[in-house]
């Protein structure tokens, strides 16, 4: 029985695999059938993980005592005050607190991490020590400002012609163009493996070709 | 334009994109029947992240923040599993998993049973625990730093007591675990690194897949991200490290044969957008 489950379970996921990737080949309706599959899957697991989350972290502390836990659940249950005209002004207190927290937690470690001890690091990276430390010193430097510059979208830094300083902001572009081919190198490589995943089930599992 | 007048690179630009795809299966399945055994250099960054688990010792507990999900396991699962493996085999580390990802306890459990833990002498409770799924992101992730107790109402996924669990009586903060691994699924590498490391001060290795790891580069540089494992190429150097080759290498003929396939179209679609303009004007 178990041994049977499992096959069945191989012939689902390959379908599902040929399906989505018929895609490729032009819209139909295998692919649209697998896309709604997924989407109506993904939105049960996730009604599913968010209620055992009330029930584990709020109607469990409530259950204990901590009466205050029902405040936010007011909270949550104002969200859906959307739904009605009349009453969808209420949905507001809900949202302003959640959207006040967020931000009051981020915020905290965002300047620090994002700001402060990126200059930092910037600064501390350079460095003369040998030849090699000396060109990276002087690349960091100059894509950082050039890039920076970039963003100061005033007539004189925009990149243009006849215009000397707008070299500043050239160089930055250079720059970003560079990091953006960066992006891109990652980028396939996820997809790749992506493909190259689904690959070796097919070929390997569902197929059972010997590797 | 009729056909005969086009240019071979103006051919080329009106090429039907299935057969781009189908040279592209190709080119990753042809490697993958028949490996052809390329290289594979070891990274600083995947030997500093293998180095960082082969010192922990007896007693050591991380924090494995699971952020699995099932669009993007094919790639996360792949350094998921083989850190996973490798603190699995250290004798005496405990591991305390939780996630922000709705679709962390899927995967975690379908890691964890995997290796079966009893193999490496780990039994739930006294050496791992796993806390579950918290909805909420950047506020849940800062509650189980400061408290990890208060923030899962004291229950673990299973809904057991974690007064009842012998691991949970040594952590409950961030300050009590020996480092941060965090399975990044999109971004939430940077919210374990907001909430956890610079507030605490705890080293966070992250196995991020590959396409978010150009934004990580300036973290990496300044220290608050301590390593990565980066996407495949990185768990394939992880496993060669391990001795164990295993899915990871498999894979990695067909991602450079790919690699080479996907530079090519860009230099051939360059070559052909330029020369039709020039022709066109």
């Amino acid at each position: 029985m178990v041994e049977l489950l499992t096959e069945l379970g191989l012939w689902i996921s390959a379908f599902y695999i040929l399906s989505v990737y018929s895609y490729l080949y032009k819209y139909n309706r295998f692919f649209k059938f697998a896309e709604h599959t997924l989407i109506g899957a993904a939105a049960g697991h996730y009604l599913t993980m968010g209620f055992t989350n009330i029930r584990s972290l709020g109607i469990a502390n409530i259950m204990a005592g901590k009466v205050f836990y029902v405040i936010p659940f007011i909270l949550g249950i104002l969200l859906f005050t959307r739904f009605s005209e009349k009453y969808s002004w209420m949905m507001r207190y809900g949202l302003a607190i959640m959207i006040g927290v967020s931000i009051a937690v981020r915020i905290r470690a965002l300047v620090i991490t994002t700001v402060l001890a990126q200059i930092t690091s910037t600064i501390s990276a350079i460095s003369f020590a040998d030849p090699t430390s000396i060109f990276n010193s002087v690349l960091i430097l100059v894509l950082v400002i050039t890039t920076m510059l970039y963003f100061l979208f005033t007539e004189r830094l925009t990149p243009k012609e006849g215009n000397p300083l707008s070299y500043l902001g050239r160089t930055g572009r250079y720059g970003i163009m560079i990091a953006l081919g960066y992006y891109l190198g990652q980028t396939v490589m996820t997809r790749l493996a992506f493909v190259i995943n689904r690959l070796e089930f097919l070929l390997f599992e569902w197929l059972r070709i010997p590797r | 334009m009729s056909n005969e007048n086009q240019t071979i690179w103006e051919k080329l630009s009106n090429l039907p994109e299935q057969y781009i795809y189908l040279v592209l299966a190709l080119t990753l399945i042809v490697p993958l029947l028949n490996p052809l055994g390329l290289p594979i250099p070891i990274s600083f960054e995947s030997r500093n992240f293998y180095n960082a688990i082969e010192a922990l010792e007896p007693g050591d507990v991380v924090f494995f923040a699971f952020d699995a999900g099932s669009m993007t396991w094919m790639e996360q699962g792949l350094g998921a599993e083989v850190v996973m493996k490798h603190i699995l085999s250290k004798p005496g580390v405990k591991i305390v998993g939780a996630t922000i990802g709705p679709e962390g306890p899927m995967f975690w459990e379908q890691t964890i049973n995997k290796f079966d833990p009893s193999r490496f002498d780990k039994t739930y409770g006294d050496d791992i625990v796993w806390l579950g799924f918290f909805a909420g992101g950047e506020t849940s992730a800062a509650a189980l730093a400061r408290d990890i107790k208060d923030a899962t109402a004291g229950v673990d996924y299973y809904g057991n007591s974690l007064d009842g669990l012998a691991l949970m009586d040594d952590v409950n903060s961030a300050v009590d675990f020996k480092m941060l691994v965090c399975l990044s699924w999109g971004g939430t590498w940077s919210t374990w690194m907001n909430q956890w490391q610079m507030p605490y001060g705890i080293e966070e290795y992250v196995i991020p897949l590959a396409g978010v790891v150009a934004e990580m580069r300036p973290y990496i540089q300044s220290g608050q991200i301590s390593s990565i494992i980066n996407g495949a190429r990185g768990a394939a150097e992880y496993e060669l490290l391990r001795s164990e080759p295993g899915r990871a290498v498999a894979g990695m003929d067909a991602q450079s044969i790919g690699h080479i396939y996907v530079a090519i179209l860009i230099i051939v679609g360059n070559i052909a957008a330029q020369l039709s303009r020039g022709r066109r004007t």
